[in-house]
Formats: structure tokens, sequence, C-alpha cells
């Protein structure tokens, strides 16, 4: 599994401690209720960019946000979902509960004050939608 | 992003409608999808992500000035978004680039936002996870308070008020051993902010190695938001020595059952009774502090501060003076009872405010049996005689203690109502 896309245009080693995840489900919120290529772009690709030249924040917008769903993890992400879908519907009322194969890419634990199961994907050069195993598209709202 | 139809809605000055200082996100999903933050010149705007758009790398969000009571309202979950956005006369469309930078600011109103992005009805401030700290600061705004000036007398009265309500809810902590002192910081614009800092001092040689982790900040932060926000609403319950409690009001038991367990201190017993007692000794001092309210400022919004972020805890204006003022005399009358004298009696007063016209005003008078609190009554003054030249406006623009006739109607020690009989 190589990495050359995501790390051509920077210096920093984003994949340093993530590690590579079948095992695991994991949750992303969908902007429609299918799955789209869209859905896994990361911010990185779609020119969004940081200011900081700090590794873990170029990291962060070089990864694709997911959640994995553990425990009661699934039902405080839904929650967090729902106070985005109250503030703007647009934001999207599904989201997919996949896992990823072998070739998808690599997770590292990225959690954040409101958002305990949170985890960065980095993905590998081979990635396409085929790379993840989709278990169930839900709708929560 | 066409349905905001931006090509025909009128530009504004971005710089009124752009934060640039105290940015705080609210609510985080893939973007900031709540925020807060300030414009140059110091006005609370809340903020909203609606779309972004990969062809032309421009995000839209939604931006609004709020005022500081819908602010504080917001906050602590008394409105709605929707609300906010519904009754706001200052919406834009805040177009930025893909750096998040200020591009262009379009003109909106609340209808014309298309209703797809509508927030629902529960669209409320999303619960942040908070730490609490033992730093405050009281904020007055509008009349003097806005070119930063503040009468010298009202700042005393409102810093001795509240250092003396803080140390006094430490002082109640029984069993904690612990000494408060209240110490004032510099002044600071913002309006006209008073700044705080609660310095605590375990008495004796053997401290409390385990009072470090005692919630007290939290428990003390909470208790003024209890007493502003719901001690109104839970007036039935301080009438009656009973044991009910209201969610809000078993929270902040909650809170003080947590502060004695993580000091490993024993609960005093009836830990709710005492609580809702020190709540009503504290509402009379809490009751001092909206007494500044009205007249050289139009509010006043008491915060917590951490590391320079303010949480808003309290806002005080007209409305919540008259209210909360209201509910801490039918408590008292509930519980003292209301004294009326049968005859006219003298007393000692001292007119700040008279309607000549309508001989109705108010007055400084010392408590009956604490000569050293005052109660501000109304006063009548009867008859139809005009009262320029007599004594009574001799109190009032001389500042004079004056002696008259009247009939009293008081609630425990504090007068509440003179009717004064007229005389020359």
């Amino acid at each position: 599994m190589t990495f050359e896309n995501l790390h051509h245009d920077t210096e920093c080693n984003c994949t340093d401690n993530a590690e590579k995840d079948t095992a695991n489900e994991y949750i992303r919120k969908l902007k429609k209720d299918v799955v789209q290529d869209s859905d896994f772009h990361t911010h990185w690709e779609r020119g969004i960019k940081s200011e900081a030249k700090e590794c873990d924040d170029v990291c962060s917008y070089k990864a694709v946000s997911i959640n994995q769903s553990k425990g009661d993890s699934e039902r405080l992400i839904v929650n967090k979902y729902l106070n985005t879908f109250s503030i703007n519907p647009k934001k999207g009322a599904h989201y997919v509960k996949f896992k990823l194969k072998d070739n998808t890419g690599k997770v590292k634990f990225a959690p954040e004050v409101d958002d305990q199961s949170h985890y960065n994907l980095f993905k590998s050069d081979t990635f396409t939608l085929d790379s993840i195993i989709t278990i169930s598209i839900v709708k929560f709202a | 992003m066409k349905e905001f139809n931006l090509y025909e809605r009128l530009l504004l000055k971005k710089d009124l409608v752009e934060i640039v200082e105290n940015y705080q996100i609210l609510h985080f999903d893939d973007f900031p999808i709540l925020y807060i933050g300030t414009n140059r010149l110091g006005n609370k705007i809340i903020g909203s992500h609606l779309e972004e758009d990969d062809q032309t790398k421009t995000i839209l969000t939604l931006h609004s000035i709020l005022s500081n009571k819908e602010f504080h309202q917001f906050m602590n979950g008394k409105i709605s978004y929707l609300d906010l956005l519904r009754n706001s006369k200052s919406i834009s469309i805040v177009e930025k680039d893909y750096s998040f930078k200020v591009v262009k600011a379009y003109d909106i109103d609340f209808n014309s936002i298309p209703s797809d992005y509508l927030p629902l009805k529960n669209s409320f401030c999303p619960s942040i996870i908070k730490t609490h700290s033992l730093i405050f600061s009281i904020s007055l705004k509008g009349k003097l308070a806005d070119v930063n000036k503040a009468v010298a007398d009202e700042v005393s009265k409102i810093q001795n008020g509240f250092t003396e309500f803080l140390e006094d809810r430490i002082n109640s902590l029984k069993g904690m051993n612990l000494l408060p002192k209240a110490m004032l910081q510099p002044y600071t614009e913002g309006s006209f902010k008073i700044n705080f800092e609660l310095d605590l001092k375990q008495k004796g040689v053997n401290g409390n190695l385990f009072l470090q982790q005692a919630p007290i900040s939290k428990y003390i932060t909470n208790y003024i938001k209890y007493i502003s926000e719901s001690f109104v609403e839970d007036k039935e319950i301080f009438k009656n020595d009973n044991t009910n409690f209201s969610n809000e009001l078993s929270q902040l038991e909650n809170t003080l059952n947590e502060v004695y367990d993580k000091a490993y201190i024993q609960r005093p017993e009836n830990i709710g009774l005492s609580l809702k007692e020190d709540i009503l000794k504290s509402a009379v001092r809490f009751e001092k502090l909206t007494e500044q309210v009205g007249v050289n400022f139009e509010s006043a919004s008491i915060n917590n501060v951490i590391d320079n972020e303010e949480t808003p805890l309290a806002f005080i204006d007209e409305d919540f003076n008259q209210n909360f003022q209201s509910s801490v005399e039918e408590i008292e009358i509930h519980k003292k009872g209301l004294i009326v004298d049968e005859n006219f009696k003298e007393y000692k007063i001292y007119i700040y405010h008279l309607n000549t016209d309508t001989r109705t005003g108010n007055a400084f008078i010392k408590n009956s049996n604490n000569e050293e609190e005052m109660s501000k009554p109304k006063i009548k003054i009867q008859g139809d005689e005009g009262l320029e030249k007599t004594k009574y406006t001799e109190s009032l623009y001389m500042s004079k203690w004056i002696t008259v006739n009247a009939k009293a109607k008081k609630v425990g020690d504090k007068f509440k109502q003179l009717n004064i009989q007229y005389e020359n």
C-alpha cells in the first residue's frame, strides 16, 4: 500500500503511527442517501487548506474524518449529526457504516473534545469507493 | 448556491459582519457549522455554515449580529438558532474562499433564506464541554458604559455586592475550612468591564489534599447560572420549607454533592435544604447587584473567564431586575408576612427620586432591625399642595435626610412602601 498522492506536496509523514484496520466498523456522514465519490474527498483534495503549517493540521486536512462504531460511540456520533442537521438540514440525513479492505488506507485515532471516537482515514493511492465494504446506509433524521 | 440569488442582493461592508476577535466554534462537523465571535466594533456575531461549492471554491455562511440579551439567551439554551434568525434584523450571507477568508457579504432577510437551509425548531446551542474557573467579569453595557465610563458609586456597589456574593457562597460550604478572598483585577473596556478573581486558601496548617479536585468553580458558576436563570421560575419552591426541587435545583444540588464527595468531606445533613436556604440568602445579595441597572447603564453580563474566553452566566437588564425583585419580595411576603402600619409614624428618609406631578418616587430608609442595611421603598406623598420648595424636594435636590410621618408597608426588616402625610 503506497501513499504518494497523500505525501507528494508535503514533508509531513501523515501515516506515521497510522494503522491498517480491517476489523472494526466505521461511520461517515453522507451528502445524500447513497455513497458517492465526493463523500470520501478530503478537504485537501477539494482545495480547502489550512494556513497552519503544523503536521497535525496539514494531515487532518489530508484525511477523511470517520468515526469508529464501538459501544456507545455510534449514539454519540449520531447526536453530533443531529446537531448539525438541526442547524443546517442540507448537510445530510444519512450515514454509511463500513469496513476497510486491505488496500483502503490507514487509520489514526484523532479524538476531539466533543468527538471521542474520531479517526483520520488516510487513503492509499489505489483508493476508490470499491475500497470500502458498505455494511449499511442509515437514515438518522 | 443559486437559490440564494446573490447577484441581486445588496452588498454589505464586509467588516461589519466579519468576525475578527473572540472566535469560538460551537459545533464542528467537517466544517465550523455554528460559531460566534465579535466584529471590529465589538458586536457579537453568530455564524453558521450553509454550503460550499468545489467549482467556485466558495463557502457560504450566514452571519447575524446579536444583542447581548440574545447572545446570553442562546448560549444558555433559552432561544433556538431558528428564533434568533427569525427575530434578527441584521442577517447576512457571507461568502468565503476555501481558506475561510471573507470575500463578500450580502444582505438577506429571514423570509428570503431558502427553507431547505433553515435551522429546525430544536436548533439550540449544542452543549459544549466546559471547564470552569474562579475568574469572573461583569460587563456593563449601554448608556455611559458604551463610552467606557461608569459611575464610581455604582461600580463600587457592584464590586462589593459581587465579592460578598462570591465569598458568602464559599463560606456556606460547611466543613471545607476555606478562606475566600475575592480580588479585583484592573477594569477593562467592554463596554465597561469589572474583573474579579476568587482566591481560595485553606484554613489551618493541615490542608485537605483532595480539595484541589473538588469542583468548586463548577459549583459557583452553576450557582450564578441557577440564580439568574431558574430562581424566578422556581419561586414557588422557595415559599415553603418543603422538599420540592426543580430539575435545575437538583442539578445544582448534585454539583454540591460532587464538591463534598471529591474532597472526601462528609456531606452536611439535609444538604438540599441548606442549599435552598443559602440561595434565598444569596438572592438578597444578588438583588443588590440588579438594583444598579437602568440609570447609567442598560445591562450587566456576568461571565466566567478561562484563557480570556468568556462564558456567559447571567444577563441582567431592567426586565430581569423587575422579575427578580418581585420574586424575592413574593417569597419574603410569603415567609415573613406583610406588616402595615395602622397609624402614621415618624421615619427618617432620604428621597432620591420624586415625580412632583404624580407625587410618587423612591427613598432610602434604614432597615428597622439592621441599621447597616437600607431599603429603597416606593413613596407616595398625600395631598394636593405643590411639592416645590418643601422638605421633600429639599431632600431630593440637597441629598438631605428628613423626618416624615408615614404609614409603612414592611416585609421582615425591609420597607417596601411609605405612604407619607404631607407637611410643610
